[in-house]
């Protein structure tokens, strides 16, 4: 039996305790979640050796890896089934249709081929990952690496090649390299000019390649006007089968080429363009002035042509290459991978028009990109507030074989968080459940009647 | 001698025949293993649901289930917090925890709530189901059913199923004993005196048992076995090496899949062979039948026509079964009506069920049939 006073001070221990939880706890939250920002590279090879290397910049102190591969824009499929995070199972093609077949399909036996893992050591080498990329940080200046090949699971596998960080992620005064990224090291230029990220969580646009105040460590030219590119393509999601117009108008520069994937080719100043592809590209312009050079690029999506309408305003869904186009008759598998094209004007508020001002919009980078994606779109999932988004120095995908798929399965930079839309077919579907659902309960009931 | 609690007059009521009983678990046990959609789910627990609700009534066996079942809601309701709070993947963001916080520190989906949901579910109509079986049928007597050259086995198996619910009312009988003796279990220490009786009581119990089974002949086995035994023992081995191998072979070797199958094939069929020819030295004589009824027929086509349904949607259509809502798919679950319509079929058993009536006027014309044989 416990007296009075003893009650009393047993329940001031619980208190206190539970305040010192409270109080830790609250200790552990309010943390200067500072945007110290920073960027992190990252290089996937895939299974016929093709490479895909990029540098995503992010507002927070640390990123997880698992977040990093999912802001470049790559068509990933993880496995969160383990409980542990997320395994990556597929990336753009390469690896295994979970959840169709098991994750790791191709590593069943003797002969096993996976997704393996790297970091890149301060010396030069990767190292294999012992941890999964949900449960890696990334911190700024790091390069993750991803290689598909066979190898021994969780001891090793293919390894992709080295590239350096300052390789991925160089300063805005390089001249940036097209791919293949060269073995060797290029003149790294000093860290002065970095800009220093700003507290608030607003975006932190990409300098652009025209500051005035940073030093060109390579060229002594004097400051020489940036030529004035306006780059567009209308419209940006088509149908297999239309045709989309290319305009571009380019003062004060050299020379002009345009890439459609297939090759460069010198072209005019001015000029308008039409073109009908068959499957989602991009196209570059590549403006050429004394001692500097800029890459603008626009992406157009071409969509399967579906049976089903889709109601207006919904995003349309892309089917992969992998799958046909479902008829009505087949049920319609709900595990198609819905990959989103870049969201088009009329869903996006906040960008009036898709044409382009390169210099004072936030451009991407030095491979700016003429999309209205360039602008970190509004997450309505997430807070509003502009959160670090993803900004993918995207070289055009360097091929061993130099074939144009390069240019075919490049996706949009900027991952759209939307979840999609319940179908017509779907909502029947439901209406059937709730049908059954409700005749089972009756029966239910008329059993326990019955019982009686 | 089965510890069941009888009610005086009914007995054990034959609900249906074991084999009905069995084809209906096959039939509900695929879709439950088979897929996570919620949907197909919650058909399938309803359909349980019925059947088991037709039987607590007829079945005095089900209300010791029901314990079974409440476990199976609790993880249920257990499973769907902990998955949303541990899985922060998902687009339908509900609410953000600060990220610091370990383990829970995150976004809280909704798709992770919707896979916590289907995994305790699938849980929760498993127990359901087997509930239900346990319960329509009596363990004593489906272990009766057991192949003939299984027989020992059965019987082993049948001692140790009796063996729990017997200690069980072994406990009760020494706690009331000991409690008129004037002891009080306040503690663990009190345990002692309940704990002793009740391990000198099992070995009591269990060497009368042996004893028992000896003088009626148990395992008696003479000491030359004869070429016939021989044989059969050769035979098994073979026969599990190959087996063995074939299942080795089918992983390690894909390429030569095909010898595989056929080796793991050939083996299985050596093992019907040798089992039948061993059972066939085995006569058994049986005290009590049952009787295969009309409802028995279309209750077994049905389900076994439901099972069959199932098997060729997963052979053909995979992808209707499977349920993934994590990104880049989609959370909302797809449902074919068909597939829904013949999972409802599943509450057929509950629903054909006659009532308390009519079951005892069928009994007593089938036990005026009844003949010694």
């Amino acid at each position: 039996m416990l007296t009075p006073s003893s009650d009393r001070q047993s329940t001031l221990r619980v208190w206190l305790a539970v305040g010192l939880g409270l109080f830790l706890l609250l200790g552990l939250a309010v943390h200067p979640a500072y945007a110290a920002g920073g960027r992190a590279g990252l290089v996937v090879q895939f299974a016929d050796g093709s490479l895909w290397t990029g540098c995503v910049a992010f507002d927070r102190e640390t990123l997880s890896s698992e977040e990093l591969l999912q802001r470049s824009g790559l068509n990933l499929v993880l496995d969160y089934s383990y409980g542990l995070g997320g395994a990556v199972c597929k990336i753009e093609g390469d690896g295994c249709d979970f959840p169709l077949q098991d994750c790791f399909c191709q590593c069943q036996g003797l002969d096993c081929r996976y997704w393996a893992y790297y970091h890149l050591l301060p010396d030069g080498t990767w190292e294999y990952s012992q941890v999964g990329a949900s449960s890696y940080t990334v911190h700024d200046g790091d390069v993750e690496g991803w290689a598909w090949g066979p190898g021994d699971y969780g001891v090793s596998g293919m390894r992709p090649p080295i590239c350096t960080f300052e390789q991925l992620c160089p300063l805005p005064t390089d001249t940036p390299t097209p791919t293949p990224i060269p073995p060797t090291p290029t003149a790294t230029p000093t860290n002065t000019s970095r800009p220093t990220a700003t507290p608030s969580s607003t975006f932190t646009p990409w300098p652009t390649v025209t500051p005035t105040s940073i030093p060109s460590a390579a060229t002594p030219t004097p400051a020489v006007e940036p030529p004035q590119v306006a780059f567009s393509v209308e419209p940006q999601t088509i149908v297999r089968g239309e045709c989309v117009t290319l305009r571009w108008d380019v003062a004060g520069a050299l020379a002009v080429y345009w890439d459609d994937g297939a090759g460069e080719q010198g072209v005019m100043g001015q000029e308008e363009r039409q073109v009908c592809p068959m499957a989602s590209q991009s196209y570059t312009l590549r403006v050429v002035q004394a001692g500097r050079e800029e890459r603008h690029r626009v992406s157009v999506t071409v969509l399967e042509p579906t049976v089903p309408p889709a109601p207006p305003g919904s995003t349309p869904e892309v089917t992969p290459t992998a799958t046909t186009a479902p008829p009505t008759s087949r049920p319609v598998p709900i595990q198609t991978a819905e990959v989103f094209p870049p969201t088009p004007t009329s869903e996006d508020p906040l960008e009036p028009a898709p044409l382009p001002s390169p210099t004072p919009e936030p451009a991407v980078g030095l491979l700016s990109t003429a999309t209205p994606t360039a602008a970190p779109p509004v997450l309505p999932s997430t807070t509003p507030q502009r959160e670090a988004m993803a900004l993918a120095v995207l070289p055009p995908r360097s091929s061993n074989a130099g074939s144009g798929k390069a240019a075919q399965t490049m996706v949009a930079p900027v991952v759209t968080q939307a979840v999609p839309p319940l179908r017509p077919a779907q909502l029947l579907g439901y209406a059937a459940f709730t049908f059954l659902a409700a005749a089972l309960c009756g029966t239910g009931v008329a059993v326990l009647w019955k019982r009686r | 001698m089965s510890f069941e609690f009888r009610i005086p007059g009914f007995e054990f009521m034959q609900t249906y025949h074991p084999i009905t009983w069995l084809i209906w678990l096959l039939a509900a046990t695929l879709p439950a293993l088979l897929t996570r959609n919620p949907l197909y789910l919650t058909l399938l627990l309803l359909a349980s649901g019925v059947t088991y609700m037709a039987l607590e009534r007829r079945s005095p066996a089900a209300r010791s289930w029901r314990a079974f079942v409440k476990l199976g809601v609790v993880l249920l309701l257990f499973a769907v917090p902990s998955n949303a709070l541990t899985a922060h993947q998902g687009r339908l963001v509900l609410f953000r925890l600060p990220e610091s916080w370990p383990i829970i520190g995150g976004a809280i989906t909704g798709e992770a709530m919707l896979y916590g949901l289907s995994s305790g579910l699938s849980l929760l109509t498993l127990l359901l189901i087997f509930a239900t079986f346990n319960s329509a049928v009596d363990q004593a007597r489906l272990l009766r059913m057991t192949p003939p050259y299984l027989y020992q086995a059965g019987v082993i198996a049948a001692i140790a199923v009796a063996f729990v619910p017997q200690m069980m009312i072994a406990a009760q009988e020494i706690r009331e004993a000991q409690r008129i003796r004037g002891h009080r279990f306040r503690g663990l220490r009190d345990l002692l005196p309940l704990f002793m009786p009740l391990l000198t009581t099992g070995l009591e119990r269990a060497i009368a048992l042996a004893e028992s089974m000896e003088a009626r002949g148990f395992g008696d086995i003479p000491a030359a076995p004869s070429r016939r035994q021989t044989l059969c023992r050769a035979g098994t081995l073979v026969a599990l090496l190959a087996l063995a191998s074939g299942a080795f072979g089918s992983s390690y070797f894909p390429a030569r899949r095909t010898l595989s199958v056929g080796l793991m094939t050939a083996a299985g069929m050596g093992l019907l062979l040798i089992f039948w020819m061993q059972g066939k030295g085995v006569r058994r004589t049986r005290y009590q039948r049952w009787y295969w009824r009309r409802q028995d027929t279309v209750v077994s086509l049905i389900c076994g026509g439901v099972a069959l349904v199932l098997l060729a949607v997963w052979l053909a259509r995979r992808e209707t079964l499977l349920y993934y809502p994590y990104p880049p798919f989609t959370p909302w679950p797809d449902f074919q009506p068909l597939l829904g319509l013949a999972l409802a079929l599943l509450a057929l058993p509950g629903l054909l069920l006659p009532g308390t009536e009519k079951a005892v006027e069928q009994k007593a014309k089938e036990q005026s049939d009844y003949s010694i044989p």
